[in-house]
């Protein structure tokens, strides 16, 4: 090779440090604009204190974000509707995180029930029961795709009670 | 010093190994926690997830109506029909953070007592929302001795959540 094809290749490849630095640079601020953007729908956890689990009330965000039957995050519900002693817990309205429209509704029981379609109830077996004296009474309610199926009511002594499921 | 080498690693593989069966042995995650304390009343709250019967997925919550007799919170206070209430909601991990699957309404005792538990049993072949970690956050009310408020409050199934399948 040349004397002067070699000032030529070394000179072109000074260059390549240059670029290179400047691709990482490039590849750096765009991972962390992406990541920034996909943290901007994730769910805060300071509410709820890391050690004992327990809910500060006063630190719940406004808007909690739902995921439907395939975990796809579809939107947001208003904590109001499920957090605190007052909390309805019905039906909530779910709207979408950037128009803010309504695009469905979180129904207990069925989850996620988008616009415009009649919520399907996930099969459960419901069990409620209190201990008084001596005694539990106990209420079963069998839920399927349509909603509840039946209910049962039994009161029974307080060493027949039944083992959780596991 | 070949054989201290073989002997570590032969004792770390062991360790390794007898964590990852703990932690596949574990079908149940729960924690119990005073949501609520003053100088009368106490309230705890025991949140779980578990597989359940159906492999898909439990949920339970119970409520401690409890008060001062000798020792802080050692009792238990009576309380008439309709006086405890329970609740639970179901949170889906993704990328380490939470979101609501699945809620309930509110389950209040049917008989006088101290206790009230309540608790989803999935079943059949609908998933959650989906193969992944679940919570359960578990809310706990008892109703103020001659008072109008609700003493309680909401607490995790623990620190970390439970897998599920799909």
């Amino acid at each position: 090779m040349k004397e002067g094809q070699m000032s030529i290749m070394k000179r072109r490849l000074a260059g390549v440090p240059i670029v290179f630095i400047g691709f990482l640079v490039l590849t750096v601020f765009s991972a962390t604009y992406a990541f920034a953007a996909i943290n901007s729908q994730r769910e805060s956890v300071d509410w709820i204190d890391p050690e004992t689990g327990v809910v500060d009330i006063g630190k719940v965000p406004e808007r909690l974000t739902v995921v439907n039957s395939d975990g796809e995050r579809v939107g947001y519900m208003l904590s109001s509707n499920i957090v605190g002693p007052d909390a309805p817990r019905g039906v909530s309205e779910v709207f979408d995180f950037e128009t803010d429209e309504l695009v469905g509704h979180m129904v207990p029981m069925a989850g996620f029930t988008p616009l415009g379609q009649d919520p399907v109830y996930q099969s459960a077996i419901v069990t409620e029961s209190t201990e008084g004296e001596g005694q539990v009474t106990t209420t079963i309610e069998r839920w399927g795709p349509d909603g509840l199926i039946e209910t049962t009511t039994t009161t029974t002594a307080k060493d027949a009670e039944a083992p959780a499921a596991e | 010093m070949k054989q201290r080498i073989l002997l570590s690693m032969l004792v770390g593989w062991m360790l390794s190994a007898a964590l990852i069966a703990g932690q596949a042995s574990a079908h149940y995650i729960y924690e119990t926690e005073r949501v609520y304390s003053s100088d009368d009343e106490c309230t705890d709250v025991r949140s779980e997830v578990s597989h359940g019967s159906d492999d898909i997925g439990y949920e339970r919550v119970d409520v401690y109506s409890k008060g001062h007799f000798t020792f802080d919170c050692a009792g238990t206070i009576w309380k008439s029909v309709n006086e405890i209430k329970a609740a639970a909601d179901f949170y889906y991990e993704s990328g380490g953070d939470f979101y609501v699957c699945h809620y309930s309404s509110w389950s209040y005792n049917s008989s006088p007592g101290t206790t009230h538990a309540f608790a989803i049993d999935w079943i059949g072949a609908s998933p959650q929302c989906g193969a992944t970690e679940y919570k359960t956050l578990g809310w706990g009310y008892v109703q103020q001795d001659g008072g109008p408020y609700w003493l309680g409050g909401g607490a995790y199934s623990g620190s970390t959540g439970h897998d599920l399948p799909a």
